[in-house]
């Protein structure tokens, strides 16, 4: 009887008494989940690039000759500008020369030409040696070639004489100066180098193991931050030893240009497409063991495990390639209990906010 | 006697002047709840920033373990580490010199080889001088305006902390929830170096060593000049400093850097009811009085609420005000004791009739208290629980000196004495049994005293007080009795008992003597008393548990996440949801009225603590915070509880734990997790509470050095790791001196917000310009131990066992041992092992300790026996009424656990042990009287007649004046009764049974024939009751 007093007595007071510990838990775990959004970005990875030029042509002399003038570096010209000008003044004289020589050379070749023709017509008649008749032809050919060389001397030192002014080839910068105003230049000595407008191009370094993940280069799209398009020119043989990197070379799609100075450091998004990719919330991810997953919750509000892989982060969002359709729900809080096709209670199905931040009342 | 009667006057008035002293001493002497335990512990928090446990653990406290594991008197230490913190705990035995133990410990932390130089060396807390404890704690808040930490510190340091500080007695204002610790960051931006082709290593070496250095002497003239060279600078010279070259142009910090100060360490979020709080708490000196502190802090508030803060919108609040409810506990003992004096009284007038002989008796209780209250006073003890429940246990027994003595008084009267002969004779003839008896009941407190366990401490207060009450009660039935009987008694003898009818005692004397008259009868009482008590002592033994649980006026509730989140995350997806549901929650009818409540929210768990208002029922009130407050928070798990006015009171925690070991993490975390699944299974309704994750759940994205190409580029993997650091959380440069304060200075990246933004930075490498990130790293996510926890220097998977609503610790801890026990024999992995420890270790050893001392008092009681009785055998006759007392503790136990949950604990124990030393007296009386009866020639039945006649109304009267005494504390309920109420129940039971059935049992005992000292003699059959001499 004592026993069954106390027994039930216990029963009650462990009924009604405060527990010394008590652990809550609802049957269905509440979740808060967040919708997948869609992603038409692809996979993105960022070159480190800058701005270079396709050449940087020279100017340079056509003579020997002292530079009168030329623009200061970083001048900017327009196509056929006057940018550098050589004295002319020897040329000149020596023209002058020439050209006097040159009418001495041509009454030489003409009185030789007419010679050889009295002794042409002797010789019919026999009354001339024919050694005679060969010297009058000697004479007549070499007046004649001394008349031509002279005539080519002439015309190059004329289209000497008209270089001597230089002008831009095309819109640009004078990038370099080689010489000096004053300074004596030989001819092919470079006077200037100079950096045409349209001569724009982008150089990136890429990884070698970069490449090596991606499947086709040329599939890939190429632009800088501002959204300017690039096109892939050229891919450099050469990989650098220490780093690993090699070059890729990129000229703007479509006529587009940017203001790039040479030298400027730039990033260049590459974008390749890839299918199954979506945007999710970083607290939609889980890790076991060395595989991410999330879980999905289905029109039932059941779960379900689904594997991804990551791809890219941007900010507190993850790309990722799965199964996973966009609009599908993501949990995002309380899944750390859940196993495969647990029921939950979605808490907020209709908050779209992807953080679900909540805000101090 | 002659003595008393020549100077009765002086011993009166000495005795009215130490009453007086110690009414003047119980207003000095210190108010507490619980007596001062030296908890053996010293305590040693580590900070360290932005680091994760792992780091924390291969760095610091793996070198830390080795150089402390080598300190005297280490019982047992244990370290949590998470991230950015660690706690580390020694446990000392229990008899160590703590100020030599504490001056070792500081003495090797400064030893450790290897200690990082921007990691400050641990704190340590000494909990033997009281540092662990806490008199009180504040929130420094607003209701006006959100506050952020640097408004808090601003107005503590400049308006608070000097005034608090000042307050008497205490020790320290511990703010390790609130660290006010700065440092100074120079926060690049990475692109700015890089735009200057700058690295890391090229703007770090011109920071280093910015301190003034002075040289020697230079005399010019008549006079000396020191050489100063300078090098500090303030923060808009710092700006300034040049770092870098570029062609002409110089390069200076601020182009590439901010400069700025910040808390090195993240506060943990508080708010008071819904406001953003800064917590602080204070520690007290030992010996102080709780009560006078919380009056003077409350005080101090008042003034700076009304004053200083006021203007700044800022306000002080307590947290929790112990005075409360101590002053509620020990005004309940005081009440306690007041009702057990009045019903001691009134029980001695319905046997007395005489008020003078009841005033004579009553007058010993406040000489004999105020005579405790001196000794307290001198022995530099404290009025508490323990204490005030001893004085009121020993309520009832003091007076039993006084009983035995008037008694024997008023008997001489009676026999015709007169006064002054009466008050001599009656004196001297109870002297030596008085004090014999006495003895016997003190003694028993030795083995307790001497107790090793901090369990026992709670006990030295109880065995003072009772002991010294016991020896003040024989000092005034000597001495005060006599001198003030002169006085007050008439000299014509006046009993009550003359006319009681003389057949009434015979007749109660022949019945409770009848069991010696019939051997069958004699046989069957002493098989029952002895054998019969025996079983049913272990029959109806309550369960084991190691402590009371008396209730406080607060709740607590832990929201446990199940995975750490950032600190941001913890406020606003767990701590303002709470705020805010509150706030909407409060101000419905239905709900219960809550006086205050406060939150403290960290990345592992949010933590409340609620005042109901008063006459809330606790259990509708938790209800309504599961189900309205708490409800729905995702991924976390809910503890609530009302809290225990004993929680810190013993070393190692309030709850059991097992402690795996022998394994690496991994393979603990396994056995862990296994075992906890069967250990709920096998116990329902049990709790098993993760000290440390089962699983690695806290993610961490790793950075993996790309050797080859380190290699490569001539980086080392340190090199890498610098400035990752660097990036991150800060290389650490030095110290700067700003002002008149100095800070940990560091050089750190701007905050990325994102993974992303961190590949994407560039590092100018040596020899090979800009590369990013990425190229130097590869990186992913994993999975990680969000905190790590190592006992004895070992890795430890560590599981805190609770037990079912209302089961007691010591059976559950028996179930989990064999659960444990077969697991590892069956499927635990090779090489694991256990250790038990929390409350599981300390009722153990408790236990064991306890079973010695039972077995020594039992021992030393035995052998004051043989001394007082001068036989082996009259000695083990007194021992053998030992088991009904009891049984009849062990059935006080049940009856009060008809009314309300009564274990067996260790306060409860313990009054087996006061019991034992209580309940001889009466045996002692009843076979001193009957060996004096046989040796003066009486026969064994009218010795034994005899003896129970005599000492049958001294023994009823002061088992019942004690019984009467303790009742109240046995019975009435309020604050803190639960830490005493076992303790009565034992002592009131063990008592009660021993009046009813100790005479009797006695009777049959000494019936028995080894007894006769003239076994010729010996009647087996009734005796005549013409035959039977009436004593009186």
């Amino acid at each position: 009887m004592y026993c069954y007093i106390k027994m039930v007595s216990r029963s009650l007071l462990t009924l009604s008494l405060l527990t010394a510990f008590s652990l809550f838990a609802d049957d269905k775990p509440l979740v808060h989940v967040t919708e997948t959004k869609q992603w038409d970005g692809g996979i993105q990875k960022t070159l480190y690039c800058r701005g270079d030029v396709l050449f940087r042509p020279h100017i340079s002399s056509h003579v020997q000759a002292q530079l009168d003038w030329i623009l200061p570096v970083d001048t900017e010209v327009k196509k056929g500008d006057l940018i550098a000008k050589q004295n002319d003044f020897y040329l000149v004289q020596t023209l002058a020369s020439l050209t006097s020589r040159l009418a001495a050379a041509k009454a030489q070749a003409s009185f030789s030409a007419q010679e050889y023709q009295r002794i042409q017509s002797l010789d019919k008649q026999d009354m001339v040696s024919v050694s005679d008749l060969s010297r009058a032809e000697l004479d007549a050919q070499v007046s004649k070639q001394g008349y031509q060389a002279l005539q080519a001397e002439q015309r190059t030192l004329k289209h000497q004489i008209a270089h001597l002014d230089h002008y831009a080839p095309a819109d640009g910068k004078v990038f370099e100066l080689n010489a000096q105003p004053g300074e004596w230049v030989e001819m092919g000595d470079s006077l200037l180098v100079f950096l045409p407008m349209d001569n724009q191009e982008v150089v990136c370094r890429m990884s070698l193991d970069l490449y090596q993940q991606v499947e086709q280069l040329s599939l890939a799209s190429f632009y800088l931050e501002e959204g300017i398009s690039l096109q892939l020119n050229r891919l450099a043989s050469e990989v650098n030893e220490a780093d690993q990197t090699f070059n890729l070379h990129f000229n703007f799609k479509g006529g587009a240009s940017a203001a790039l100075f040479l030298g400027q450091r730039v990033t260049v998004k590459m974008q390749m497409h890839a299918d199954d990719l979506s945007l999710i919330a970083y607290d939609a991810l889980n890790l076991n063991d060395n595989e991410y997953y999330v879980w999905q919750v289905d029109e039932d509000n059941k779960v379900k495990q689904v594997p991804i892989k990551i791809v890219d982060t941007l900010g507190q969002h993850a790309v990722i390639q799965s199964p996973i359709k966009v609009g599908q729900w993501l949990v995002v809080r309380g899944g750390k209990s859940l196993k495969q096709s647990d029921a939950v209670i979605v808490a907020n199905k209709n908050d779209t906010n992807v953080n679900n931040a909540k805000v101090r009342l | 006697m002659r003595f008393v009667d020549k100077y009765s006057g002086i011993i009166i008035a000495f005795s009215a002047l130490l009453v007086l002293l110690g009414v003047i001493s119980s207003l000095k002497l210190p108010n507490a709840l619980l007596p001062d335990l030296d908890q053996q512990e010293i305590a040693m928090l580590i900070n360290w920033q932005g680091k994760t446990a792992t780091e924390i653990e291969q760095v610091l406290i793996i070198p830390l373990e080795r150089q402390l594991a080598s300190i005297g008197q280490l019982k047992h230490s244990q370290s949590f580490i998470s991230n950015g913190e660690t706690w580390m705990r020694l446990f000392f035995q229990s008899q160590t010199d703590m100020e030599k133990a504490y001056m070792d410990v500081m003495a090797r932390i400064n030893q450790i080889p290897d200690w990082p130089a921007q990691v400050a060396k641990p704190l340590i807390f000494d909990y033997s001088n009281g540092a662990g404890s806490t008199v009180a704690s504040m929130y420094l808040y607003s209701e006006l305006e959100e506050l952020t930490p640097d408004d808090f510190r601003q107005a503590y340091r400049a308006h608070i902390a000097s005034v608090l500080s000042n307050v008497s007695g205490i020790a320290n204002i511990n703010l390790s929830h609130s660290p006010l610790a700065q440092r100074m960051d120079i926060e690049f931006d990475p692109k700015a170096l890089t735009r200057f082709s700058l690295s890391i290593d090229d703007v770090t070496e011109k920071l280093h060593d910015l301190i003034d250095r002075s040289g020697d002497k230079m005399k010019l003239g008549s006079k000396a000049y020191d050489l100063h060279f300078k090098g500090q600078m303030s923060l808009t010279e710092l700006t300034q400093l040049p770092v870098a070259v570029s062609g002409e142009r110089i390069i200076r910090l601020g182009e590439l850097a901010k400069v700025h100060k910040r808390f090195v360490t993240e506060w943990d979020y508080s708010s008071f009811e819904g406001h953003p709080a800064m917590y602080f708490s204070f520690q007290p000196d030992k010996k102080t009085n709780a009560l006078d502190i919380t009056d003077e802090l409350s005080a101090v508030m008042t003034e700076l609420n009304q004053g200083a803060l006021a203007e700044l919108g800022m306000k002080l609040s307590f947290r929790a005000n112990t005075s409360k409810p101590i002053k509620h506990a020990l005004s309940l003992v005081y009440t306690n004791i007041l009702l057990g004096v009045l019903l001691a009284c009134l029980f001695l007038y319905v046997f007395i009739r005489d008020l003078k002989v009841v005033f004579l008796i009553f007058v010993s209780i406040p000489v004999c208290l105020s005579l405790v209250i001196l000794g307290m006073y001198f022995g530099g003890r404290s009025l508490n629980v323990i204490s005030l429940a001893g004085m009121a246990l020993s309520v009832g027994l003091l007076l039993d000196a006084s009983i035995i003595v008037m008694e024997n008084i008023q008997r001489l009267r009676v026999e015709g004495l007169n006064l002054t002969e009466s008050l001599y004779q009656g004196v001297k003839q109870v002297r030596g049994a008085l004090i014999s008896s006495t003895l016997s009941s003190i003694v028993i407190f030795v083995p307790i005293v001497l107790m090793q366990s901090s369990t026992s401490q709670l006990f030295e207060d109880l065995a003072y007080t009772i002991s010294s009450a016991l020896i003040a009660s024989i000092l005034v039935a000597l001495l005060l009795l006599p001198a003030l009987g002169r006085r007050v008694l008439s000299s014509h003898s006046h009993m009550n008992d003359a006319d009681k009818p003389l057949s009434s005692r015979k007749k109660w004397s022949l019945r409770l003597t009848t069991p010696s008259r019939s051997r069958l009868q004699a046989n069957i009482w002493v098989g029952l008393g002895v054998v019969g008590a025996l079983m049913l002592t272990w029959w109806v033994m309550p369960a084991i548990d190691l402590l009371p649980n008396p209730k406080s006026e607060s709740v607590i509730a832990y929201v446990d996440f199940k995975e750490p989140l950032s600190q941001e995350a913890a406020v606003e997806q767990v701590a303002y949801v709470i705020e805010a549901r509150f706030a909407k929650e409060r101000v419905k009818p239905e709900a219960p009225a809550l006086t205050t409540y406060i939150l403290s929210c960290n990345p592992g768990y949010c933590y409340l603590n609620l005042r109901p208002s008063e006459g809330v029922d606790y259990a509708r009130f938790e209800q309504w915070l599961e189900t309205r407050i708490l409800n729905d928070l995702p991924d976390t798990d809910l503890y609530i509880r009302q809290s225990n006015l004993l929680g810190g009171a013993i070393q190692g925690g309030d709850r059991s734990r097992v402690d795996l070991k022998g394994l690496s993490l991994a393979e603990l975390q396994q056995a862990g997790q296994a075992l906890k699944d069967i250990i709920k299974e096998r116990i329902a309704g049990s709790q098993v509470l993760e000290t440390v994750a089962l699983s690695n759940n806290a993610t961490q994205i790793e950075f993996t050095p790309k050797a080859d190409k380190l290699a490569y580029l001539g980086l080392s993997r340190a090199d890498l790791n610098r400035y990752l650091v660097a990036l991150t959380d800060g290389e650490y440069l030095g110290r700067f001196s700003a002002g008149n304060e100095s800070f940990p200075f560091y050089f750190k990246g701007q905050e990325v917000e994102h993974i992303e933004q961190l590949l994407e930075t560039e590092l100018m490498i040596p020899n090979h310009g800009l590369l990013p990130l990425r190229d130097l790293v590869d990186t992913q996510m994993v999975l990680a131990p969000s905190a790590i926890f190592r006992a004895d220097n070992e890795m430890t998977i560590s599981l805190g066992v609770v037990p079912p609503n209302g089961q007691p610790m010591g059976p559950f801890v028996d179930q989990v041992k064999v659960i444990v026990s077969e697991y590892i024999k069956e499927q635990g992995p090779h090489g694991l092992y256990v250790a038990y420890q929390g409350q599981a270790g300390e009722l153990d050893s408790f236990l064991k300790e306890f079973l010695l001392t039972f077995l020594v008092s039992l021992l030393v009681l035995f052998l004051l026996m043989r001394i007082a009785l001068g036989s082996w055998l009259f000695a083990i006759a007194v021992m053998s009424s030992m088991p009904l007392a009891i049984a009849g503790g062990m059935l006080g136990l049940n009856v009060l656990n008809l009314f309300m949950p009564q274990d067996l604990d260790v306060i409860t124990m313990i009054g087996f042990i006061i019991l034992m030393g209580l309940v001889i007296n009466n045996a002692i009386l009843l076979v001193g009287e009957f060996k004096t009866g046989m040796q003066e020639g009486s026969t064994q039945q009218v010795a034994i007649y005899r003896a129970v006649s005599m000492r049958m109304r001294p023994i009823f009267m002061s088992t019942g004046t004690s019984i009467f005494g303790m009742l109240p504390l046995m019975l009435t309920p309020g604050d803190g009764a639960e830490i005493y109420r076992g303790l009565a129940g034992v002592i009131v039971g063990g008592m009660t049974f021993s009046a009813l059935f100790t005479l009797g049992f006695m009777s049959a005992l000494l019936s028995l024939p080894v007894f006769a000292i003239k076994p010729e003699e010996q009647k087996v059959s009734a005796v005549d009751e013409e035959e039977l001499v009436d004593p009186i």
